[in-house]
């Protein structure tokens, strides 16, 4: 049983280290291969950034109320996408997509909830620009359109 | 260089002077080299902590307050000179075939430390979860201190940015924009790039205590290029913070066992009473802990043993209980594992197993998402029966085994279509136990001699 035991522990290193450094190989092969062989991973990294600055810079620090338009139920995966990438991006601006009393934890809560506002409620919720998506089924593609309503806010967001 | 990376740069070297500062008392003859990465894990943990605690105050993070900290913790070195570097005399020379190992495990760690850090200071905030639960809380907390709670608290429209969440990890992003003078989506993510070099290195000095240069080398650079470790450390997600603390308390837990020095446990609980703070998961790992402790030196049964155990399990806890009463009124609009983890409710799922272990199992046996991790760790087992021997194996298997165990009724209970939450987060849940898969493959990596 020593003998066996020893002859493990000798041979042992030695098979421990090749699968080591097979496994080194692996783990930065996949890593590499997930981080720089996608170029829409890149791409998108820093199409983040230069979208999420084009947004606060178009909307300054006021609010934000976003309105969803016939997006089928294979595409509502983005919906909750767009809002919390305003939310974070241009807090501490509020992002509405609902009424502020309506709970948002899941898509369809927010979907349940979306709805086209009226000027004066904008205004009341300090939301000064709402954005509508619009998904359009025929070329499978989502537009948007910007609205500023109100006269300018000069003070900082509510 | 823009002003905001040089002061974000400012602020990583401040955490790293008040972790030293914090660990000054208990890391007995350890030199700063040494003990750089106890301090990198630490740093942001107990400055994250007093800014929590300057919230609740009325206070928001800011540079004036961060420097008062750090030049605060920085003074307590002067109480306890240390060595700068270790003592080299009478340490062995690596042979060759150590060199040539320890170079490759040395490649991958920097490759590791290089993409974790081009996430964490450079690329866009891409994680759901990052941005969503963890770093916009971290905008919050800047702007806003804990008491008068602010509004955001109370939003129910942001109910998926989890409310009720732990705060740790958002104040020590806070910490950044603080510093910064500015919300920086990117720039929030730095500390965790600081975490995880210093678990690499926490982790390489702990096993190079005990076991040789190869086992202790290649134990760190297998937990710090685990492909999931390499996508989320530097993605301002709460798992590096979580698995960094995990790891400190493993390595002086063990510490403890082996020599049942009060500094190490006091370490080991400063890193456990970090954990719920952090995640909830934490709280699963912290509990675990707590259990554990009493019978880690139940060989040596001493009535300062027993007190050590007590004030351990009691000070944990008593360090959680301002979040669990800051909490209490905040709508709770998301769900709430905690309610529905009762016996019956548990044994009444139990026929969920058998799909859970599935999907899990699909995960885990992928080489993809692990490389040989698991596959090394069991043969390690099998090559050297005899490190079932040491109590610190004995110890992990038996802590790895608790935390499997203990991440499975919330997928028993849940009300979520179970192989979408499984599959989305069953990566995460496993990157937790690496700290524990790693130490242990470094102590039973057969030494060959």
């Amino acid at each position: 049983m020593a003998g066996v035991q020893s002859f493990l522990k000798k041979s042992g290193s030695g098979i421990v280290a090749v699968l080591f450094v097979v496994s080194i190989v692996m783990a930065i092969g996949q890593d590499v291969e997930f981080r720089f062989a996608d170029p829409q991973l890149l791409k998108a990294s820093r199409g983040y950034v230069e979208l999420d600055q084009d947004m606060v810079d178009l909307v300054k620090g006021k609010g934000l109320f976003l309105y969803f338009v016939d997006f089928p139920t294979s595409q509502q995966w983005l919906i909750p996408e767009y809002y919390s990438r305003f939310t974070d991006v241009l807090y501490p601006a509020p992002v509405l997509a609902t009424d502020p009393g309506t709970t948002v934890f899941t898509t369809e809560q927010l979907l349940n909830g979306n709805f086209d506002p009226s000027a004066q409620w904008l205004i009341d919720h300090g939301t000064y620009f709402e954005v509508t998506y619009t998904w359009h089924t025929d070329t499978n593609s989502c537009d948007w359109s910007l609205v500023q309503v109100g006269p300018p806010p000069t003070g900082d967001a509510k | 260089v823009s002003e905001a990376i040089i002061w974000c740069v400012a602020y990583l070297v401040c955490l790293v002077i008040v972790g030293y500062g914090a660990i000054v008392f208990f890391a007995g003859e350890l030199s700063y080299v040494e003990s750089f990465g106890i301090a990198a894990v630490v740093g942001p943990g107990v400055t994250g902590m007093i800014l929590i605690a300057a919230s609740m105050l009325g206070e928001t993070p800011g540079r004036v307050l961060i420097l008062s900290i750090s030049v605060t913790f920085g003074a307590a070195n002067i109480v306890k000179i240390r060595r700068l570097v270790p003592k080299l005399a009478g340490v062995r020379r690596p042979t060759t075939v150590e060199m040539v190992i320890c170079g490759i495990a040395l490649a991958a760690v920097s490759y590791g430390a290089f993409v974790v850090s081009q996430t964490a200071f450079h690329s866009a905030t891409l994680e759901w979860d990052a941005y969503m639960i963890w770093q916009l809380k971290g905008k919050v907390l800047a702007l806003h201190p804990l008491i008068p709670r602010p509004s955001y608290f109370y939003q129910v429209t942001l109910s998926s940015t989890h409310l009720r969440y732990p705060i740790l990890v958002p104040m020590i992003s806070a910490g950044v924009h603080g510093m910064t003078g500015r919300l920086d989506d990117e720039l929030g993510k730095t500390p965790f790039a600081l975490m995880y070099v210093g678990l690499g290195w926490m982790t390489y000095r702990f096993l190079r205590g005990r076991v040789g240069y190869v086992p202790s080398a290649g134990a760190a650079a297998l937990l710090m290029t685990t492909p999931p470790m390499l996508m989320y450390a530097g993605t301002g997600m709460a798992e590096m913070a979580l698995i960094a603390f995990y790891g400190g308390s493993l390595c002086f837990l063990l510490r403890w066992q082996e020599h049942g020095r009060t500094s190490d446990l006091v370490l080991a609980g400063i890193f456990t009473a970090l954990m719920p703070w952090t995640k909830d998961e934490g709280i699963a790992l912290a509990a675990i802990n707590v259990l554990a402790v009493p019978f880690l030196r139940a060989g040596v049964r001493t009535r300062a043993n027993l007190i050590r155990s007590i004030v351990f399990v009691a000070a944990v806890f008593l360090f959680y209980c301002p979040w669990i009463l800051y909490v209490r009124g905040l709508p709770q609009t998301y769900e709430n594992y905690a309610q529905h983890l009762g016996i019956v409710e548990i044994l009444s799922n139990l026929k969920r197993l058998p799909e859970i272990f599935s999907i899990g199992w699909s995960y885990l046996y992928q080489w993809r998402n692990w490389g040989l991790l698991w596959v090394i760790l069991l043969v390690t087992a099998g090559l050297n029966p005899g490190a079932l021997k040491s109590r610190a194996v004995i110890t992990l298997w038996v802590l790895l085994i608790a935390h499997f165990l203990a991440y499975l009724p919330p997928y028993m209970v849940t009300s979520w279509d179970l192989p979408v939450l499984v599959k989305f987060s069953v990566g995460r849940l496993i990157l937790h136990m690496t700290p524990a898969t790693a130490i242990l493959i470094g102590l039973q990596w057969p030494s060959g001699e």
